[in-house]
């Protein structure tokens, strides 16, 4: 892969690593037996003397393990086939055509495999375009080649068989297969999927009830109990659980019910129960696979759709945490001469004490020695602490929300722009009520929506009589409202239809960023920010957080604007 | 007369006021600090002696502007700046406004001490010569009209007859008075009286002359 950059736009699949001899051993033993276990469970429900099994999910465990662990499983994958032609067609054909049908089987596996990585299929599913490439490119390739291979078999084997007929078959029984048997493989052994946990928000009691209401309705559709006229319409219940699944669980849980209730479906017809039992075997088989195939993809195609818009909210959050941390960066750049001089004061006290402490000594004045000592050791914790409040400021992770408390939180921006006020003059009056309930937030996000208001005031205040800006917190209803005003010349009115855009800067040196940013912030905590000039004069900015249960606040997600 | 000298440290931040003038202490200076300039206005005059170190920034005034007031009040006490970063300009600018000499945070002990050191010697040095100029002024001041005429006379470097002839006196009357303003003026003879009076400075005399 040594030139994957320059065919990035090809979006190829990463390769496979190699792994230790060990782990190919243990997973190739894995394949081997899955292989001939659905391959005797197929062979079980074929009712047709001919030995064309009603569904033929081999080829997708074959699909499945080569496509998560590379090439090195395709001799296992050759093994498994060659034992299931010696098994079960050795008997029905001769050796060179039971080999032909094992190199058969494994260049469908081989070529799909080799197909669906040169195409960027991820074995996640996570992406509508992986679910299509895989039905696709995997169903025609893999289905067509093994059917092929069977219908080749079969006719060679000499028996009276339509070929096309044979063919078509197999083929649907590969496709019904793969469609029930590849998905669930893929999420389940994919060695770098996150823990199911993770992916399970809302507690455990969703996934079980939606695994036994789908073994108990399909169990109930293809048991003897009912007759077909009641058990065909009750073969589409399990389709809202599956949707629900897709909608709400892990997509492990969804692939998982998915190859359950075929499973169940499958049996119960081989067996002769269930409304597609009486068909007759062509027709009862298509009607089966079709539905199979039609309620696998209806969930992988909802999962996929799901995961997308997920991952797209995700990107658009990391995307504003990203451009957060730019406007930091940047605010923290126009403070930093300020914030220099925060952290000299200390290291000069602390030098002093030092110093102090060498005469003292040389001196033999002990006690004040000691008291001295005490004191130094005062002077480096502030200096600790505004260096811990300039990185955690800086920081690139912003944590997630939790409880904050808006007096601490105010408290630390003001202790970032104290400096700077004091170089330019600027007093701030700050008036937070008594007994201010906690917030849930993002304690960052809502530190740069103040501490950027507040520098924006500050600036607009600087050399004006009086020079002063006012932060206040007032609760109103359910929110918490933060009110900016300064004693500046207010926002000029043609600005103020534009002043939340991006580069609406009217202020040399700015980038025009922050009210950009700030507002994003304040949305993706639910709230809203707005500005006007107040009739005594300067400018006023407000926001609202709300104080709801965190369930109610909406996560962050792209806002309108941009 | 004037109180003991000493340090006068204006900074408004606690920790670096506690740092420096236990600093300072532990060198022997007397210490008063306080945390902005009104305080400081507030507690001195210009009969104060010792020094002053300053901030160039304080919540209430910067440097620059302290400086000029104390100028104006007639505060001579010689001042060092301390600074702390970023403000350079304006500490250079303090130095050619008069300052001695200004240190940035953090600061060596000995270069602060030294300076301390500097400044209160500076201003014992100018306070003595503040006070024989005083003195000589008393002194000229004590002088009748007609015994300062006698002493242009002898600054002029003119002999007692010249005098008499030019004040239209007697030469006996001109060394009585000669004898007088000589005694006034503390002079052991004619070259001391001239160094007295010309070296020390008494720049007015020449007006009034």
């Amino acid at each position: 892969m040594a030139g994957q950059p320059l065919t990035l736009h090809r979006r190829r699949t990463p390769a496979v690593p190699i792994a230790p001899m060990g782990t190919l051993l243990l997973r190739s033993l894995v394949l081997v037996s899955l292989y001939y276990a659905v391959a005797l469970w197929g062979f079980l429900f074929t009712p047709d003397p001919n030995g064309v099994a009603l569904v033929w999910p081999a080829t997708g465990v074959g699909l499945a393990l080569v496509l998560l662990h590379g090439p090195a499983l395709l001799p296992a994958a050759a093994l498994a086939a060659g034992l299931v032609s010696w098994q079960f067609h050795l008997e029905m054909m001769p050796l060179a055509q039971a080999l032909g049908t094992t190199a058969a089987t494994l260049a469908g596996v081989a070529l799909g495999a080799r197909l669906l990585r040169g195409l960027g299929f991820s074995p996640r599913l996570e992406r509508v375009r992986d679910t299509a490439l895989l039905l696709g490119v995997g169903a025609l390739a893999a289905s067509a080649l093994a059917a092929a291979a069977g219908a080749w078999g079969l006719a060679l084997g000499g028996r009276e068989l339509d070929f096309t007929g044979t063919w078509w078959r197999c083929w649907m029984a590969d496709l019904t297969g793969l469609m029930l048997v590849t998905p669930a493989l893929l999420t389940w052994l994919d060695p770098h999927a996150p823990p199911l946990r993770a992916g399970v928000t809302g507690g455990w009691g969703m996934p079980l009830l939606l695994v036994t209401v789908t073994i108990l309705v399909t169990g109930m559709t293809y048991s003897p109990l009912l007759p077909p006229a009641l058990a065909m319409p009750l073969s589409y219940a399990v389709f809202p659980a599956i949707l629900f699944s897709a909608l709400r669980c892990p997509l492990r849980i969804t692939t998982g019910l998915i190859l359950v209730s075929g499973a169940i479906a499958l049996s119960g017809t081989g067996l002769g129960f269930g409304p597609f039992a009486d068909m007759g075997q062509t027709t009862g088989l298509l009607s089966l696979n079709a539905q199979l195939a039609l309620l696998a993809l209806t969930g992988l195609l909802l999962a996929a759709l799901r995961a997308e818009r997920e991952a797209e909210r995700e990107r658009a959050r990391r995307h504003l945490d990203e451009l957060a941390r730019a406007g930091r960066l940047s605010t923290l750049g126009a403070l930093s001469s300020g914030l220099a001089h925060e952290l000299n004061q200390p290291l000069c006290a602390v030098s002093s004490y030092a110093q102090a402490c060498r005469r003292l000594l040389a001196r033999g004045r002990l006690q004040e020695l000691a008291e001295t000592l005490e004191r130094l050791e005062a002077g480096t914790r502030r200096a600790a602490e505004t260096v811990r409040q300039i990185r955690s400021f800086a920081s690139g992770q912003a944590p997630p929300r939790h409880t904050l408390d808006p007096a601490t939180l105010v408290h630390e921006v003001e202790a970032l722009l104290r400096p700077e006020l004091r170089r330019r003059g600027v007093h701030l009056v700050l008036k937070l009520p008594e007994g201010i309930p906690p917030l849930q937030g993002t304690p960052l996000q809502v530190q740069q929506v103040l501490l950027n208001l507040l520098h924006n005031a500050m600036e607009a205040a600087e050399g004006r009589q009086p020079a002063q800006v006012c932060l206040e917190l007032r609760r109103e209803g359910k929110a918490l409202v933060f009110i900016v005003t300064d004693t500046g010349p207010g926002i000029p009115p043609q600005r103020m239809e534009r002043l939340f855009e991006p580069f609406a800067t009217w202020k040399r040196g700015g980038l025009g960023l922050g009210l950009s940013i700030s507002r994003d912030l304040v949305e993706a905590h639910g709230g809203r920010l707005s500005a006007r000039n107040p009739p005594r004069g300067g400018a006023e900015f407000r926001f609202d957080l709300p104080l709801e249960d965190p369930h109610d606040v909406p996560a962050a997600s792209p806002s309108g604007g941009r | 007369m004037t109180s003991l000298p000493q340090v006068h440290l204006v900074d408004d931040d606690p920790d670096v006021r506690a740092g420096v003038s236990l600093l300072l202490r532990s060198a022997d200076f007397r210490v008063r600090s306080f945390a902005d300039a009104t305080g400081l206005l507030q507690a001195i005059t210009p009969e104060t002696a010792g020094c002053l170190v300053l901030d160039v920034r304080l919540p209430d005034m910067d440097g620059l502007a302290l400086q000029a007031r104390l100028q104006e009040r007639g505060i001579l006490m010689p001042v060092l700046f301390i600074t702390g970063h970023g403000d350079i300009p304006m500490a250079v600018r303090a130095v050619h406004a008069g300052a001695l000499d200004f240190l940035e945070k953090p600061f060596d002990d000995r270069v602060l001490i030294d300076g301390v050191g500097r400044a209160l010697e500076v201003d014992r040095r100018q306070r003595r010569r503040r006070e024989e100029t005083t003195a000589l002024r008393r002194r000229l001041d004590a002088l009748t009209p007609r015994e300062r005429d006698v002493l242009q006379g002898l600054l002029d470097g003119k002999p007692n007859k010249r005098i008499a002839l030019d004040l239209d006196l007697s030469v006996r009357t001109v060394e009585i008075h000669r004898s007088h303003l000589m005694h006034k003026m503390g002079a052991r003879n004619a070259s001391h009286l001239a160094r007295l009076v010309l070296d020390e400075g008494a720049a007015g005399y020449g007006e009034e002359a």
